[in-house]
Parts: structure tokens; C-alpha cells; sequence
């Protein structure tokens, strides 16, 4: 991305923005697809949360939202009632950057996604 | 426009770098900075402590901010909501403290102990020259902690 000339464009177009609900429909439908009659298992969670992580961040590249750095979290757990609490904050350009997320929950996991998109000027 | 003579070479009063002056035909003066000298001055700024992501520093503000906040407390389900944002907050002040010129992104993840599982992944499309990310697992009796801190450069 750095290979780019510089546009210095110090904010992108509105309609170029990152758009929070466009990346919360592809969340929602990917993890849906994947998980929907899911276990938690040990052994192949590992691969499942990093696979489901990259088919997410290629979603959203498809998006094109031009100059944008994204970062995608996936936190998958086991349900045993057991309390969580997740939590984020950024530092950042509110006009220019955003978050998208989405929770799926079964019987016997919860899944969270956060996507992360920040403009790069 | 042909230099007549070199006049002076060395530092000014103007600019405090060494310089160049010729003394041309027709009472013209020109004085020249060499580009090595110009660069001399951005020297503080473009050094790599001030620019690139250092994990090793950004993990011991997470474990520091830990420590003070949570310590030893026994996990409460009232308090947990207190503690992530305190947790969160206390990194981000420490971090601009930095003074360095990036975009942060910090999460926090406090997870009873009970036997369940938890499996978190990252993925990210960003420049792996100046970006960076560090995670912190830290735990005690009665919960897991697991901090996240994203780097982005502007």
C-alpha cells in the first residue's frame, strides 16, 4: 500500500468512508456460515479462529475501501457459563476511522468479531 | 552566471549549518546549503525510536497497567466492566505519552476461570514495515486477561 504516491488526501471522499454496517453483514454472514453447527473443540479451534479471521479480512478487502488498513479480531469461546468482558478503544481520527462488530452465539460457543479500519493519509 | 570567488564556507548566523557562499559578477550573491546539512536537522525526527512500533516497550505498559488496575482482585462480576475500561484507558494514556506518531487500537479480554476454553486470532492488512501489534496474556487465581495493542502508522 505504501508503494502508492502520495495523494495527499487528508480525508477520503464520503462515500469512500469505512462503513460500519456494510462490515457488520459480511461478519454476520461469514461467521454464520461457519459456525452455525459448530462444537467447541480444542483441537481444532486454533485453525478455526485464524481461517475464519483471513476470510473475513478478504471479505472486507473486497470492499475496496481505498487507503484503508484493517484489522480483524475473532475471539472464540467455549460456553460453561463462565463471565467475559471484552472491551476496546482507540486512538485515532474519528472522522476517518471506524469499527464494525458483530457476537454469534451457540450452545456450546460464542463467537466475537471486531474489524478495525483506519485510514492511512 | 559564473562564482567569481568562494567567499566564505562554514557555519552562519542565519542557518546554523555549514554553508556556501559564492560571489558572482554583477554584485550577485548566492549562498549554497549543502542538501547533506538540510537533512542533518530532520536527524531527531527521523530516527527509529521515534517511528517504528517497539514491542518490548508497548508490552511493559500493558503489564504495568494491569498490575495497578486488577492486581490481585478476585474477579467480580459488578467490577469487570470497571476494570476493562480502567485497563484500557490507562494504556492509551501511556501509549500517547509515547509521543510517537501512530494510530493505537487497544482491547481487553477478562475472562473468569472456570475450565472453558478461549482461542483469540488477528489478522491485518496493513504495512509490516512500520505497523506492529502486541499481546499480552496475563492471569490470576480467578481470571485470564488478554490485552491487545494495535500500531498504525500515519
Amino acid at each position: 500500500m505504501v508503494e502508492e504516491s502520495d495523494t495527499y488526501h487528508i480525508r477520503p471522499n464520503h462515500r469512500l468512508k469505512f462503513k460500519p454496517a456494510v462490515v457488520k453483514r459480511y461478519i454476520h454472514d461469514i461467521v454464520r456460515e461457519r459456525l452455525s453447527d459448530m462444537q467447541y473443540d480444542p483441537e481444532t479451534v486454533a485453525e478455526l479462529t485464524r481461517s475464519l479471521a483471513e476470510s473475513i479480512k478478504d471479505k472486507v478487502k473486497t470492499a475496496e475501501f481505498d487507503r484503508y488498513k484493517i484489522v480483524v479480531q475473532v475471539l472464540i469461546g467455549e460456553q460453561r457459563g463462565q463471565g467475559v468482558k471484552m472491551s476496546a478503544r482507540c486512538l485515532w481520527d474519528a472522522d476517518t476511522d471506524n469499527y464494525a462488530d458483530d457476537v454469534f452465539m451457540n450452545d456450546s460457543l460464542f463467537c466475537v468479531v471486531t474489524v478495525f479500519g483506519s485510514y492511512y493519509y | 552566471m559564473v562564482p567569481i570567488k568562494n567567499v566564505f564556507t562554514g557555519e552562519d548566523l542565519i542557518c546554523p549549518r555549514r554553508v556556501h557562499l559564492f560571489y558572482f559578477e554583477d554584485n550577485f550573491i548566492v549562498i549554497l546549503v549543502p542538501v547533506s546539512e538540510t537533512l542533518a536537522t530532520m536527524d531527531d525526527f527521523m530516527s527509529e525510536d521515534k517511528t517504528t512500533f517497539i514491542v518490548e516497550e508497548v508490552s511493559k505498559i500493558i503489564k504495568d497497567s494491569v498490575e495497578t488496575v486488577i492486581g490481585e482482585n478476585s474477579y467480580k462480576h459488578g467490577r469487570v466492566n470497571q476494570w476493562t475500561t480502567s485497563v484500557v484507558e490507562q494504556c492509551l494514556i501511556q501509549l500517547s505519552k509515547l509521543d510517537k506518531p501512530f494510530k493505537f487500537i487497544v482491547n481487553c479480554i477478562i475472562m473468569q476461570k472456570n475450565g472453558a476454553g478461549l482461542q483469540t486470532a488477528s489478522t491485518c492488512f496493513w504495512d509490516n514495515t512500520t505497523d506492529g501489534s502486541c499481546t499480552v496474556r496475563w492471569e490470576n487465581d480467578t481470571m485470564y486477561v488478554i490485552i491487545s495493542v494495535f500500531g498504525l502508522a500515519i
